[in-house]
């Protein structure tokens, strides 16, 4: 098992290293981050411009910039910001904001994907499980954004309609932030409730649709025969012997739409106006941050493969036929 | 018989069931009844599709969503059906307990097999203790026959063999000591020698509860050997029932007696030609009207296709389901299924030559296998083939036979350079093969034509493309194709259609066809008959018998059943862990067997003759083949071989574990018996 892990972390160093050369490359080339100064009127004196392209290490030939960013990160140094910013100091913050939405999104997603596709599995064809699927595709078809529009309008009009902040409908905290530790999280949480809702309703149908096929198959399976030849009452075997068999490889298919989730934390933060990853992402894309979008990247690469990782250990804890190696 | 006999445990009268189907319903099951008296044994035999497995579920109440019941099943006396499925659960296990066809998928792969064990002890006591199960659950396990069952308990279904988990799947069925035990094809999925291990399994299993039991399978030696009275099923419906001796001596439909017909005979009782049923059996999607075996009954008359033969008393017990069951008395199945001779294509023989067409010579083949660690260094070899050597001449059919992991399957890749050999060579006409230019010489037909027939392509094209592949004109490579599906049996409409419309039995007519089409002179049968029922079996057969001998083509056949090579084969080679243990004249081979794993081999193997079978002496052999990455040192067979473990003076092991056996004279033992 260990040797398996320590395997896969230098698979994983590889990886990261090539897709992380990738996209700065791509990144650099995408424009000019001293574009807006360059246009500035008046115009900037050349020897300030000289200066902030020495800054931002534009001096320097791709290969040498690469090299410097990528060891300057394990100290702490992740490269200059056109607006001058601590990016180390900005992103780990924004990053614990955006970890806690996407954490409870997942647990949500996950409670709905299986209350809703084993009951459509069991009722079969029946109008639950039509309904169901109905609502399913509707989700998916619904862009996230509008989702999150809507339900903020929603939740808007019901303040104003009872005058007072039911449910929070900006920012990931108030400001200023409640004194004292329940507060806190009171506040934190009342605040994650939109947000949470609309990442997860846009995450689930996917997987509910997975739990039902899989549970259907499974209960098809002669080992659920089997396990109801021996007496066992339908509902336990349901749980203990399909349910449980079908969960299996759910772990996979949630591990790989991590990123997919943190693509759709992007949008929600940002109608929620939260200060996460989102707006980290959306405002160094504005600026051409070069350096910001790179920590952006690199961090949500680092967790996707972390997590695949952990969805294959926790694939091998749960069916033992997986033979880590 | 004694008085307990005629008190009925189980009963099933006038059983029908129905399944969903895209085109409406099937039913599979059209009024089936039968009664299982207690302490006896009885066989429902009946080939795929007759609807014996869906008699069973239909007694567990474990018929899939969607299936439509009528009918009674009475369990002593209580009605089984229409009960709510809580139930059905208490009757479950604790009065019917049910064994599954394929043991390895009956066991759900997360749990440990000492739960799943444990599970169906404290169904129906739910105030056991967890460790007390246990206990039970490991005593249970230990009267199957699983080794150190103590210390296995705790291992998962993936970590036992395949006659293990049917020993499991046996013990499940024990814990509750049930009433009745219904056994659905319970050694089918296994080897010949594992399956006489899961006969006693299930024998003791019987003893020890004192259950009655419901034997399904469609392996008529099975039935003799096992049964006191059989059941004979056809298109959803009993057509002959009687004891075991009436229904194999004496049948008196016709149905059962081309059966009987079409089953190749290891003890050589019928070398000539096998009797073949004609066609396929009826689509059960719409109404029968009159005896449903009519189309492909030789004796059916206008009577028989308009008026259903109610199943009638022949002789006291003895029922059978047709019209003219008195015309039955002594007659032979040849009497009334006249073999028909195949239309064979007009190409000219293979010239006769001196010299084999095809020799192996020392093929060895090994496999890396990875460890598991941070390098994933080798771990060791998997050993498939060692040192086979043979050769094969116009004409002539060499049977390979031995049981999963013998490497018969490697070797045909070899042969096909589907690989390379680790070691040794194989000749083609004394030279060495080269990949492409002998495709021609030599082709495969495969175990399963529904996966190595393109299912995109009709069957035509299917037959067409090793030509057109090989550069012969469309309009010409289409001739050829139809006159060779002409050839194998399938004429006219049927070149046009797509392999899923045709049935097992055609398939493999059209795999043959395809691997003719380049006037091959050596053809690899890769257990050519293995997926096909009985009766399409003989057939299949008898066409390749045909084809061989105006083809003069050379047959490497492989294959488990002994019967079927037995029937074919001029010589055989017996492998045993990738190694030939006995090889030679197949007469001598089966009947005078000289290694003891032929000896047992042979043994095993059920023959459908209820009195010789049970006069049988077998030999069982004990554990499981050996992993073939780690073999046993000197004679690979020493682990199992009952004169290893029994008869051998200690002197006499040394050699066997120290040095591998030659093959010499056929044989490849170092005690072989003269």
């Amino acid at each position: 098992m260990l040797a398996y892990v320590l395997r896969r972390l230098l698979h994983a160093v590889p990886i990261v290293l090539v897709g992380s050369f990738i996209t700065f490359v791509m990144v650099s080339a995408s424009g000019d981050p001293l574009g807006d100064l360059k246009a500035k009127q008046p115009p900037v004196p050349r020897a300030v411009l000289d200066a902030e392209a020495h800054r931002m290490r534009l001096d320097q030939p791709v290969l040498e910039r690469y090299w410097h960013w990528l060891t300057g990160i394990p100290r702490g140094d992740w490269g200059p910001s056109v607006k001058k910013i601590d990016i180390g100091a900005e992103i780990w913050p924004r990053l614990w904001v955006s970890a806690r939405l996407v954490t409870l999104a997942v647990l949500l997603a996950l409670a709905l994907a299986l209350v809703v596709g084993v009951v459509s599995a069991v009722k079969r064809y029946s109008a639950v499980d039509y309904a169901f699927t109905a609502i399913g595709f509707l989700l998916l078809s619904m862009p996230a954004f509008w989702l999150a529009i809507l339900l903020k309008q929603q939740a808007i009009d019901l303040n104003q309609a009872t005058g007072s902040t039911l449910v929070y409908t900006v920012g990931e905290a108030s400001i200023p932030p409640p004194t004292g530790f329940w507060p806190t999280v009171a506040d934190v949480l009342g605040h994650l409730v939109l947000p949470t809702i609309v990442l997860a309703m846009t995450a689930f149908p996917p997987w509910s649709r997975f739990v039902r096929s899989s549970m259907i198959e499974v209960q098809e399976s002669d080992y659920v025969r089997l396990a109801r030849a021996k007496g066992i009452k339908r509902r336990k075997v349901l749980v203990r012997h399909a349910l449980r068999t079908a969960l299996v490889p759910l772990t996979t298919v949630v591990a790989l739409d991590l990123a997919v989730l943190f693509s759709g934390a992007v949008v929600t933060e940002t109608v929620f106006q939260w200060r996460g990853m989102g707006s980290f992402l959306l405002s160094a894309v504005r600026d051409k941050d070069i350096y910001a979008v790179m920590a952006w990247l690199l961090l949500v690469s680092v967790i996707v493969v972390v997590f695949n990782l952990v969805a294959d250990l926790l694939y091998a804890v749960l069916d033992r036929r997986v033979r880590l190696g | 018989m004694t008085r307990q006999a005629t008190t009925e445990v189980l009963g099933v009268h006038d059983l029908t069931v129905s399944f969903p189907d895209e085109r409406g319903r099937v039913t599979a099951v059209r009024g089936v009844s039968w009664s299982l008296r207690a302490g006896e044994v009885l066989g429902v035999v009946g080939e795929s599709g007759c609807g014996k497995s869906a008699t069973a579920l239909a007694v567990m109440g474990l018929l899939p969503h969607g299936a439509r019941v009528g009918g009674s099943v009475r369990f002593r006396d209580r009605e089984l059906l229409g009960l709510r499925d809580d139930e059905l659960a208490a009757v479950r296990g604790r009065s019917v307990a049910m064994v599954f066809q394929d043991p390895l998928s009956a066991l759900n792969p997360v749990y440990s097999v000492g739960f799943q064990v444990a599970e169906a002890v404290r169904a129906h006591h739910p105030g056991l203790g967890r460790e007390e199960a246990v206990e039970r659950a490991i005593a249970l396990l230990e009267l199957v026959g699983i080794p150190n069952a103590r210390d296995r308990v705790a291992d998962y279904p993936h970590e036992f063999s395949g006659g293990m988990r049917q020993r499991v799947v046996i013990a499940i069925a024990m814990a509750d000591d049930p009433d009745v035990i219904i056994a659905d094809e319970p050694t089918t999925a296994l080897d010949v020698t594992i399956q006489a291990q899961v006969l006693d399994a299930l024998r003791t299993a019987r003893e020890q509860t004192g259950a009655a039991t419901v034997l399904i399978t469609h392996d008529l030696g099975v039935v003799a050997g096992q049964a006191d009275r059989v059941v004979v099923m056809y298109a959803g419906k009993v057509v002959e029932s009687g004891t075991v001796e009436e229904v194999f001596y004496t049948p008196r439909m016709p149905y059962t007696l081309g059966l009987l017909g079409s089953l190749p005979r290891l003890d050589g009782a019928r070398d000539a030609r096998l009797t073949p049923v004609a066609g396929t059996p009826p689509a059960l999607d719409r109404p029968i009207t009159g005896c449903a075996f009519a189309p492909r009954c030789p004796l059916a008359t206008d009577l028989c296709r308009t008026e259903e033969p109610p199943l009638a008393p022949v002789d006291g017990e003895h029922l059978a389901a047709c019209h003219f069951s008195a015309d039955l008395v002594d007659r032979r199945p040849e009497d009334v299924f006249p073999p028909r001779p195949a239309p064979l294509p007009p190409d000219t023989p293979v010239a006769e030559q001196a010299t084999p067409i095809v020799t192996a010579a020392g093929l060895v083949k090994h496999y890396r296998v990875r460890g598991a660690g941070l390098f994933r260094r080798d771990r060791g070899e998997l050993h498939a083939v060692c040192d086979v050597s043979f050769d094969l001449s116009t004409g002539e059919t060499l049977g390979l036979v031995g049981e999963s992991g013998s490497g018969k399957s490697t070797i045909a890749r070899l042969l096909m350079s589907l690989e390379d050999p680790t070691g040794g060579r194989v000749l083609l006409d004394g030279e060495p093969l080269a990949r492409r230019g002998h495709a021609r010489d030599l082709q495969i037909v495969f175990q399963d034509p529904m996966n190595s027939l393109d299912p995109r392509m009709t069957a035509a094209d299917l037959v067409a493309e090793p030509l057109r592949v090989n550069g012969t004109g469309r309009r010409e490579a289409r001739v050829r194709a139809l006159e060779l599906l002409r050839s194998v049996g399938l004429s006219g409409a049927g070149s046009e259609r797509y392999p899923h419309e045709f049935s097992g039995g055609q398939r493999q007519r059209i795999g043959i066809a395809r691997a003719l089409a380049l006037r091959p002179r050596v053809l690899v049968l890769d257990e050519p008959v293995s997926a096909l029922d009985v009766s399409v079996q003989a057939d299949v057969i008898n066409l390749l018998e045909d084809l061989r001998d105006a083809l003069g083509l050379a047959y490497l056949f492989i294959a488990h059943d002994l019967s079927v090579v037995r029937h074919i084969a001029d010589r055989v080679a017996v492998l045993y862990l990738g190694r030939v243990v006995e090889t030679g004249d197949r007469d001598a081979v089966f009947d005078h067997p000289r290694h003891p794993y032929t000896r047992a081999l042979v043994s095993a193997v059920p023959l459908p003759d209820p009195r010789k079978e049970r006069a049988r002496e077998r030999i069982v052999l004990t554990g499981d083949v050996p992993s073939p990455v780690d073999p046993p040192s000197g004679c690979r067979f020493r682990t199992r071989c009952p004169e290893y473990l029994g008869g051998l003076t200690d002197a006499q092991r040394a050699r066997c574990a120290g040095e591998v056996p030659a093959l010499l004279d056929g044989v490849a033992c170092h005690w072989a018996r003269p």
